[in-house]
């Protein structure tokens, strides 16, 4: 990264469109005066008549100046200072452009079914050339080397996190950033991200959104680990598969009952300590059901993987590290990823 | 004898009292009596030594300074004896490749499961960014040593006891995380080592550092305006906090997430198999540690494992280091010898200063009172006496 700029961020970009919105501030896709290079320009206001730099402002700085460098990190380039119209301190983060999210890949995915975009089979092809052989191929196939691709750079870029002492506590398809062309794929946003400790210390646990959120932390556990990030990343792999959302709660309440539907109800057997955390009650008693139910077009490797990054007890949840070492993602040939 | 605790304990409530003025009285009445020839000549040392110098007015503080390469030393292994793992759970193991430990080239680590390599890790991620190699600095005021309206003025050992006096009162008050107060002391010293400040700054600077550094750290850290400014007694306006906020961050290139002693210090107390007197008297050292500018030159591991090994060793803990902690710190007992011996006379002549709420906080029944326990008597010199 730069030093904080010398030009103000108004001379040294020119904003071109408002790419997205959200309570930090608005994200613009800009070019870069002196280079005609194409970036993103988060915008954050400092609250100079309040509490001045927001904290989560200041972690994902401090946190991206560190994890920049893995190319499943979205890069941080500099840091520019402006003024908005009110004459107030406007902090600019500048990244590298990525053209779509997650969130908008699968989206457009579903609107256009199962039809695979000729730039995807491209990719495919270059990824896993054994592909050529074979003369019949079905859609599927296709699909499932493309799922294998995104999941294995999810779990390097979140393992890469972890290995640097670093929770994200936010994945979710929408702060996962993706270029078309060549299917690469970034972890962002790490507004909520924080270092740890070992031993882990109290955390908030009002953090990551709802769909995506791990039991533990519905369940009002503040001593969490890397194993939360770990059910998001599960969570993301099925909705990849069925191009919906795994738990779609719309409370914190509901959010668990999807998931004890699912998975069943846990208690002490699976999860010892479960019934000590701070928001356990008695809840319904469901058994638990097949994976294969919610995420039916799933393979058998897939299911397996799945299932270890949706395991109740976070100790004994899949982590980063050896989910990339999982047969599910043997058939990659990783020296592209 | 017996009125010891009592005095003490009007010490604190003076401090808990007025703090604010005391500090601000303090800072500004510690001026360096006028330079003798002496002193002079030191700080002359000082500087071709490699501190860096600043005009008249300004303040400054040794740059951390890379490891000495005898920090350590290969030192052929005993006959293994039984290593106890103190993983949290057999599937987080990572195996350690093997690496060179950064500033030694002859010292490898072996291929080992510990968490330690996170932190290492995450230290060295961060030095790797804002570590660049500089000109040497050829020192333009050796000749001017006997001039009295040249001599550089540093921020010693008595300003940072004062600021870290002031600090350990503060991070109490509020009842922040020990991880805010080693990360403002962390924030404090790398500001001051690229940046000369008036002296009259440097309150305003410990107050923006506890700032950030509990934005950083807390789940709700105190707000600016209710709590910030009256901490400097009002003598710096919600303005200014926020204005040297951002002056800091430039400074550091943001670059907040730090190894800290900390990290390792919990990682190697849990390797210690600890009770509580030992828990206390390790971050009791660590503390005394930090106080004093002395410690910059040892990497923050070292720091927490010379701790570690101090306490065990003033607790009389049998045996004084073994394979255990030498497995999850990385070092052996000989390679902590200077640091743990500076910690322990750090810990001798504590009672002695007049900045001593770090020996009062470790004075109080609820930490074991282990402030008040003698120091390592085999890490003191000879002759040396104790408290």
């Amino acid at each position: 990264m730069e030093k904080t700029g010398v030009l103000s961020a108004k001379e040294a970009f020119e904003k071109l469109e408002k790419v997205g919105e959200g309570t930090y501030g608005k994200v613009y896709r800009a070019r870069e005066k002196a280079t005609g290079k194409i970036v993103a320009l988060k915008k954050t206001r400092l609250h100079e008549d309040e509490e001045g730099v927001p904290p989560t402002t200041l972690r994902e700085v401090s946190i991206l100046r560190m994890l920049s460098r893995d190319p499943h990190v979205v890069r941080l380039m500099d840091v520019k200072q402006g003024q908005n119209k009110e004459g107030k301190t406007v902090l600019y983060l500048v990244f590298e452009y990525m053209d779509t999210d997650l969130k908008k890949f699968i989206r457009s995915f579903r609107q256009s079914g199962e039809t695979i975009p000729p730039h995807i089979i491209k990719v495919i092809l270059s990824i896993c050339p054994s592909i050529f052989n074979i003369r019949f191929f079905f859609v599927h196939l296709f699909l499932s080397i493309w799922l294998q691709s995104l999941m294995y750079q999810l779990c390097k870029g979140v393992a890469f996190c972890h290995g640097h002492g670093i929770l994200h506590r936010d994945l979710k398809p929408h702060n996962l950033l993706m270029d078309r062309k060549t299917m690469m794929l970034k972890i962002a946003d790490l507004g909520l991200a924080r270092a740890f400790t070992v031993p882990i210390k109290k955390y908030t646990h009002e953090i990551l959104t709802l769909w995506y959120r791990a039991p533990e932390v519905l369940l009002g556990a503040t001593h969490y680990s890397m194993a939360v990030d770990m059910w998001s990343v599960g969570c993301i792999f099925a909705e990849l598969v069925t191009k919906q959302a795994l738990f779609p709660g719309d409370s914190e309440l509901q959010q668990l009952l999807h998931i004890f539907r699912l998975l069943g109800t846990p208690n002490e057997d699976v999860w010892p300590g479960v019934s000590k955390l701070m928001n356990w009650h008695e809840y319904p008693q469901w058994n638990p059901q097949s994976l294969s139910t919610a995420v039916p077009s799933l393979d058998e490797l897939g299911l397996d993987l799945l299932s270890q990054m949706l395991k109740y007890e976070p100790s004994k949840r899949i982590s980063a590290k050896k989910a990339m070492e999982h047969v599910y993602f043997d058939d990659l040939d990783k020296r592209h990823l | 004898m017996a009125s010891r605790p009592i005095v003490q304990q009007e010490a604190r409530v003076i401090y808990f009292y007025d703090p604010l003025r005391i500090f601000g009285a303090k800072l500004l009445g510690n001026a360096p009596a006028p330079a003798t020839a002496e002193n002079n000549k030191k700080q002359a040392c000082a500087n071709v030594a490699g501190s860096p110098t600043v005009a008249n007015g300004g303040v400054v503080v040794a740059k951390r300074m890379a490891p000495k390469p005898d920090q350590k030393k290969v030192v052929l292994k005993p006959k293994p004896k039984k290593v106890i793992d103190i993983k949290a759970s057999p599937n987080k193991k990572e195996v350690l490749k093997d690496k060179k430990k950064e500033g030694d080239s002859n010292f490898k680590k072996k291929s080992h499961h510990t968490l330690t390599l996170v932190f290492t890790t995450r230290s060295k991620a961060t030095w790797g960014i804002t570590n660049k190699l500089k000109e040497r600095i050829i020192d333009i005021d050796s000749d001017d040593v006997d001039d009295e309206l040249v001599v550089v003025e540093c921020i010693d050992d008595i300003y940072k006891a004062i600021l870290f006096d002031w600090l350990i009162l503060v991070h109490t008050k509020f009842n922040l995380l020990l991880e805010t107060l080693y990360l403002t002391i962390n924030i404090v010293d790398r500001f001051l080592a690229v940046k000369n400040v008036p002296k009259r700054e440097l309150q305003l600077i410990d107050i923006s550092a506890l700032l950030m550094a509990t934005k950083y750290e807390e789940i709700y850290p105190p707000q600016v305006f209710g709590n910030f400014v009256c901490l400097s007694d009002r003598a710096y306006t919600h303005e200014q906090i926020l204005v040297m906020e951002k002056i800091i961050l430039a400074k550091l290139e943001w670059t907040l997430t730090m190894p800290i002693p900390l990290v390792f210090l919990l990682r190697f107390i849990k390797a210690s198999v600890p009770d509580q007197e030992l828990e206390n008297m390790a971050h009791f050292l660590s503390e005394l540690g930090m106080m004093h500018y002395a410690t910059i030159k040892y990497f923050p591991s070292m720091v927490a494992a010379s701790a570690v090994f101090a306490a065990r060793c003033a607790l009389n803990k049998a045996p004084l280091w073994n394979e255990t902690l030498k497995l999850h710190s990385g070092y052996s007992q000989e390679q902590l010898m200077d640091c743990a011996r500076l910690l322990v006379s750090f810990h001798s002549t504590v009672a002695n200063r007049e900045e001593k709420v770090v020996y009062l906080k470790y004075s109080d029944p609820e930490k074991g009172v282990v402030a008040m326990l003698p120091p390592a008597k085999n890490l003191l010199p000879e002759g040396s006496n104790s408290q």
